[in-house]
């Protein structure tokens, strides 16, 4: 029997869908091979919530911290490396972000388990993992062949994989049943900011950005306005803000936050290759640049070449009839 | 207060990665490498502080081997103190991080920086490890560090938004823009790099359980499609056809 623990996160009580598409992905595993089992974890404060999962998961255990704090040193981890250990758990699966990147990292030094992030595909055969990550920034793929040791597997937001069709799942309810406390930290938060867009960037289906050629940042509300249109969340290129006309936090690109929405509008960003290699991932993308040399017109879907100051709103006016 | 610095050196970020038909990895040889760019930032961020406060001293802290020397330089003409070089080809993040939880078992340090991911392979791992190698407290990514009384402030990014945190000495962070400016060498700095200390030491975890079979370089082709200004339309249908856009 193998052992498989899902990371799980949860946004007031609720299943992120990207938790969600991960479970998913984990259950088509353990449908197909009936040697797993699924264990569910999670590391947020939810008193209850019900999740759909196969007949194979039991329960959640709930691991959380007084203060929210982060997991930060070894010691925050000791209940969970003993959960893992006394239920002999050899996969863990999480879904990136700050909290299971900083827990898997050291489950991984702890337990002496591989550590893969990034992952692209994974496949199951025979009981052995193949594994592709995606490397040099999205320019090229790495593959490794059939491990079958223990491992801890983190997956870009997103992550989809190759679902076999929820109507081959046999699903049920589950509840928290199993909460443990943890209540040490050397640590304190002093402050905290929330990001007050509505849609989050690295989870955005649509992402509209914008580089140095909106000229001004009195100039956004044409950006801001089709975001709206097609509830999209907004982007930028680095020297946007670095020169403070936008929040850092919307940086894609090499040193930003790397994307990978359904749809990307690029507006006025040149398109250098830094950037590309955070939205090099997008579905589709829409290059708007009245410059036809401009690097991103090669690596666009569709170009419009011409002055953006006239073609968003004009879009944005064509949204609305759709 | 000793700082750790830890540098990937890593494929300049415009390198175009190719690969031969008959090879199975990418090709390395005529790409140009640099200090990954958020190890730049967590090398600035150390030389800030230590030029601020008495009593600082900086070391950087790379395994591979000798090529990578005339960049190692580089950190030392920035004004970090002395370098040291595990020599040796690693070939996964656990191997890295136990050469330097080895190094500072032996050579203490109160502060490890290092970037926040690796560019080449894009794992974001390392100090995680390290920090659990060591139990030392540890925060990913770090935009904002401030050496205090107590310790250290810093602010993060988590998934929601940010967070402003006091934590102790020692610590392992990982770093991100815009933690400080990258920084150019003086002329004085390249001078006085020539002689500051760069030790060499045999890699001693030689092993890996886990390895890259094959790379495959990723071909994007785009449509490149060109949509008339005139006739916004076309566009409005076309992304319908391609992502059901409702
Ligand atoms: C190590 C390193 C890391 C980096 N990391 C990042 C990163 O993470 N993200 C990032 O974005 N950059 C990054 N950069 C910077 C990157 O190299 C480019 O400098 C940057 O992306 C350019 O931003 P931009 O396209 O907004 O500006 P510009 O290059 O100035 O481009 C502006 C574009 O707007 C167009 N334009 C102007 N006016 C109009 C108009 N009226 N209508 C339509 N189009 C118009 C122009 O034709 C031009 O193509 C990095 C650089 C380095 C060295
Ligand atoms: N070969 C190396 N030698 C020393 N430090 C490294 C090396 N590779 C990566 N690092 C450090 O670890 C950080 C995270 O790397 P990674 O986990 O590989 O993405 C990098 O930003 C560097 O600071």
């Amino acid at each position: 029997m193998k052992k498989l623990a899902v990371f799980l996160d949860f946004k007031q009580n609720e299943l992120t869908k990207n938790s969600k598409s991960l479970l998913n992905f984990a259950n088509s595993i353990v449908e197909k091979d009936s040697n797993f089992q699924i264990y569910l974890y999670t590391f947020q404060d939810i008193k209850s919530c019900s999740i759909t999962t196969t007949t194979k998961s039991e329960s959640i255990t709930s691991f959380t911290m007084n203060n929210n704090i982060h997991f930060s040193t070894n010691d925050c981890l000791e209940k969970i490396v003993l959960h893992v250990k006394n239920n002999n758990i050899s996969h863990v699966f999480c879904s990136k972000s700050t909290t299971n990147d900083l827990i898997c990292a050291k489950l991984a030094m702890i337990l002496n388990y591989n550590l893969i992030a990034n992952i692209k595909s994974l496949q199951v055969e025979d009981g052995l993992f193949y594994f592709s990550k995606s490397i040099f920034s999205g320019k090229a793929i790495a593959k490794m062949n059939g491990t079958n040791g223990p491992c801890i597997a983190i997956f870009p937001k997103g992550f989809t994989g190759d679902l076999v069709s929820d109507d081959q799942l046999v699903f049920k309810e589950i509840k928290i049943e199993n909460i443990v406390s943890i209540n040490i930290s050397t640590s304190k938060i002093i402050g905290e900011s929330t990001i007050q867009s509505e849609i989050q960037l690295s989870e955005a289906e649509i992402v509209v950005g914008a580089g140095r050629g909106l000229k001004d940042p009195e100039n956004w509300d044409i950006i801001l306005n089709l975001a709206k249109k097609i509830k999209a969340a907004t982007a930028c290129s680095k020297p946007v803000s670095d020169l403070n006309w936008r929040p850092h936090h919307e940086h894609v690109g090499q040193t930003g936050i790397k994307i990978n929405p359904k749809l990307y509008i690029a507006c006025g960003i040149s398109g250098a290759i830094q950037h590309l290699a955070g939205v090099n991932g997008s579905g589709t993308i829409v290059v708007i640049n009245n410059d036809p040399e401009a690097p991103f017109t090669k690596n666009a879907d569709y170009v419009i070449l011409g002055d953006l100051f006239e073609i968003v709103p004009e879009l944005t006016k064509l949204f609305d009839e759709v | 207060m000793k700082i750790l610095v830890c540098i990937s050196i890593v494929p300049d970020t415009t390198s175009k990665i190719t690969k031969e038909a008959s090879d199975n990895f990418v090709k390395k040889d005529d790409l140009t490498f640099i200090v990954g760019p958020y190890d730049d930032y967590a090398l600035s961020r150390a030389i800030e502080i230590k030029d601020s406060m008495a009593n600082v001293e900086v070391a950087v802290f790379h395994v591979g081997l000798d090529k990578s020397e005339p960049l190692i330089r580089k950190c030392l003409a920035l004004g970090a103190d002395y370098a040291i070089r595990i020599n040796g080809e690693p070939t996964s993040s656990i191997q890295i991080a136990n050469e330097i939880v080895n190094y500072v078992k032996e050579n203490h340090f109160d502060l490890i920086l290092m970037g926040k991911e690796a560019i080449d392979y894009n794992s974001g791992m390392i100090h995680g490890l390290v920090a659990s190698g060591l139990n030392y407290n540890h925060f990913s990514p770090v935009m904002q560090l401030d050496v205090i009384d107590e310790g250290l402030e810093l602010q993060i990014e988590t998934d929601s938004g940010k967070s402003t945190i006091q934590c102790q000495l020692p610590a392992v962070l990982g770093c991100q823009e815009p933690i400080a400016e990258w920084k150019i060498p003086s002329m004085r700095g390249i001078m006085t790099a020539r002689t500051k200390e760069l030790t060499m030491l045999e890699m001693k975890y030689n092993e890996s359980n886990l390895e890259i079979n094959q790379e495959i370089v990723n071909e994007t082709n785009r449509k490149q499609i060109i949509i008339p200004k005139e006739n916004l339309n076309v566009l409005i249908q076309a992304l319908k056809k391609d992502i059901q856009f409702n």
